[in-house]
């Protein structure tokens, strides 16, 4: 406890700094040391010598933060003080001092400890106030996946058809859907095979645009675009993207990501029946910058070869089509904004193809040229 | 530690500035952006917290600059330190309208605390630190807050206060009920709390709040008349675009009188 500033005196006692005040000297107090001996407070400092009985001293916590040391005494001319510095003074103090104020020190130590006990009860009560909300809203960010999950298991079937369809109705304006013709003929017949016993209600839209992209609202609206079905070179390419898409919708990734996207606005709206178009209109709007993450990816492509393998249709379209959208890389390709197609998906897709051995599939019975040049016209 | 002795004047009545010379070697410690004004020959030079010995080394410049962030202070203080062969002159503004104090730390046992933004510019060698109000009703009602100033060291420290500053000296045991905010500066010998008003009526209609903060001596304590947010309220009060009301200046014409006046935009 005796730290450096503590000096034994010239007597073998040790000296404490302390601010002196006393009547008629300087008001702003003047620096002196204080001795402590047989029960006398000696106080020593430039032009004056004074001696206080212990017995007539009282002590106690104060100053501008309360954790000031303050002794106090009268004098025949008025009251004075002593101010000491620290609680390590104030304890070494107490180890010398008589009975009579070794009890006022230890009175004063104990109030000084009480209110440091409350001022740390009420900072940490503040501190959890205000750390509280934040820790939550950071564990709902890093569950933000698990409960877009959750609360895509949440809302059923019929309301992701409500909800698909809503979204379609927003989007169809913007799309020129081709009516008829051998190319929609196709997707329909390829998406049929492959949607065989499923829950949803599936509808196939050929667009005709360009863009090399497909995409699948949540409960069942496929809407494939003319530019990709230019790129592919047979059927078996277009189903294997149509395979591909499909999982999305089976295994609910589109509704998971929109609402992991909306947060709990697009959770509330379907659970509470508000359909407000704002939200409707963000969703649709965000339906072609979603991106679906590694995982969602992987989980399709191995539904997609099973989906595949059960409609009889060789599986290499899909990944021979997903190979030539990698060498495109860079030229703005939609279908690759959404579903990257990155080496290692590849490999995987192509390890998968092999473990799931051979199955006899017919080839595609489509004319393919006939449908390319009804693209053209 | 060797303070640095300086000579200074304060010029203006209610908008001051304190002009500090330097002899030859001697240097001055100011606030970051309250300089106004150095004769040639002061250089200036930008260190890591308060340019105080007492601060060695990485860790303790970091630690000290982190408690100059948390006492509203910028990182940076500036020491300006007179490289010429004669004495120079440099002059530091106050910020608002208000005076100017001037300090002698050993004329006051070494120690002053005062409120947050307060300090202006010392001698070199003054240690500028925070001081937190441990007491929870002076801190949430003192109307301080919880984190002082501590100015430490021997030298001469210049302080900024709002309005006409009283100084009082209280004696040990002598205490003074100051109106919450008012409390510019004090010695740390001396006690500050606060004080409910006491009666329910004079706390709800008399003005003053619920709370005075209450000084005991022994000490020196330094009361401004005008916190610098008394006055920011009132000019908020009274701006029209802050949805304040016109207010007539006594002109019989009311809103009137503006448009003659002029001040209207």
């Amino acid at each position: 406890m005796l730290t450096g500033k503590h000096k034994r005196n010239t007597a073998g006692f040790y000296d404490f700094k302390v601010l002196l005040f006393l009547p008629g000297m300087s008001p702003s107090g003047i620096r002196a040391r204080l001795g402590l001996r047989h029960g006398v407070l000696e106080f020593n400092g430039p032009g004056v010598w004074i001696t206080v009985l212990a017995d007539q001293v009282s002590l106690r916590p104060g100053g501008f933060d309360g954790r000031q040391w303050v002794l106090s005494w009268h004098t025949e001319t008025g009251p004075a003080s002593a101010l000491l510095k620290g609680e390590a003074d104030m304890r070494l103090m107490r180890s010398m001092a008589s009975p009579g104020l070794a009890a006022q020190i230890e009175q004063a130590l104990k109030i000084v400890h009480r209110r440091k006990r409350r001022f740390q009860w009420w900072i940490g009560a503040l501190s959890v106030a205000v750390l509280l909300p934040l820790m939550a809203v950071g564990l709902f960010w890093l569950n933000s996946e698990r409960i877009a999950g959750w609360a895509a298991g949440e809302i059923s079937v019929h309301d992701e058809r409500r909800l698909g369809r809503m979204l379609f109705a927003r989007i169809e304006p913007g799309l020129k859907l081709i009516e008829g013709g051998p190319a929609l003929r196709m997707v329909r017949e390829l998406g049929g095979r492959l949607t065989q016993g499923s829950a949803y209600d599936y509808r196939w839209y050929l667009a005709d645009s360009p863009e090399v992209d497909a995409y699948a609202l949540p409960g069942g609206h496929v809407v494939v675009f003319t530019g990709l079905l230019r790129l592919a070179h047979s059927a078996e390419e277009v189903a294997g993207v149509l395979a591909h898409e499909v999982q999305h919708v089976e295994l609910r990734h589109t509704l998971k990501n929109l609402i992991h996207d909306q947060g709990w606005r697009a959770v509330l709206s379907v659970a509470l029946g508000d359909m407000g178009g704002s939200v409707w209109a963000d969703m649709a709007h965000r339906l072609g910058t979603l991106e679906y993450g590694r995982d969602q990816e992987r989980e399709a492509d191995l539904k997609a070869l099973e989906s595949l393998r059960r409609a009889g249709i060789a599986p290499h379209g899909l990944v021979d089509f997903f190979e030539k959208l990698a060498r495109m890389e860079g030229m703005g390709v939609a279908l690759l904004a959404s579903h990257p197609a990155s080496a290692e998906r590849m490999r995987n897709l192509r390890a998968a193809i092999a473990a799931q051995g051979g199955y006899p599939a017919q080839a595609l019975a489509y004319d393919w040229h006939a449908i390319q040049r009804s693209l053209r016209d | 530690m060797a303070m640095d002795a300086i000579d200074y004047d304060i010029f203006g009545d209610d908008m001051q500035y304190v002009e500090i010379e330097l002899d030859p070697g001697e240097a001055a410690i100011g606030e970051a952006g309250m300089m106004m004004y150095m004769q040639d020959g002061i250089d200036m030079d930008t260190v890591f917290g308060d340019g105080s010995a007492a601060q060695s080394g990485v860790l303790g410049k970091l630690v000290g600059a982190g408690k100059r962030l948390l006492t509203g202070e910028s990182l940076f203080t500036t020491v300006y330190l007179n490289q010429a062969e004669g004495k120079r002159r440099v002059a530091f503004s106050a910020p608002y309208p208000g005076k100017i104090i001037p300090v002698d730390l050993s004329q006051i046992g070494g120690t002053l605390i005062c409120q947050k933004d307060a300090f202006l510019c010392a001698a070199k060698g003054v240690s500028l630190g925070i001081a937190f109000q441990r007491r929870l009703g002076a801190g949430f009602f003192g109307g301080e807050g919880f984190i002082l100033q501590r100015l430490e060291g021997d030298g001469m420290v210049f302080f900024h206060a709002g309005g006409t500053i009283a100084e009082k000296t209280l004696a040990p045991g002598e205490s003074l009920r100051v109106d919450t905010g008012c409390v510019a500066a004090l010695q740390p010998s001396v006690d500050f709390d606060v004080q409910y008003v006491g009666k329910l009526r004079s706390a709800l209609f008399g003005g003053e709040g619920l709370f005075f903060a209450r000084l005991t001596g022994p000490g020196r304590v330094w009361l401004q008349t005008l916190p610098l947010s008394r006055l920011a309220n009132r000019i908020i009060a009274a701006a029209p675009s802050a949805g304040g009301k016109q207010v007539g200046e006594g002109s019989a014409l009311g809103g009137f009188g503006g448009v003659l006046g002029g001040d209207k935009r």
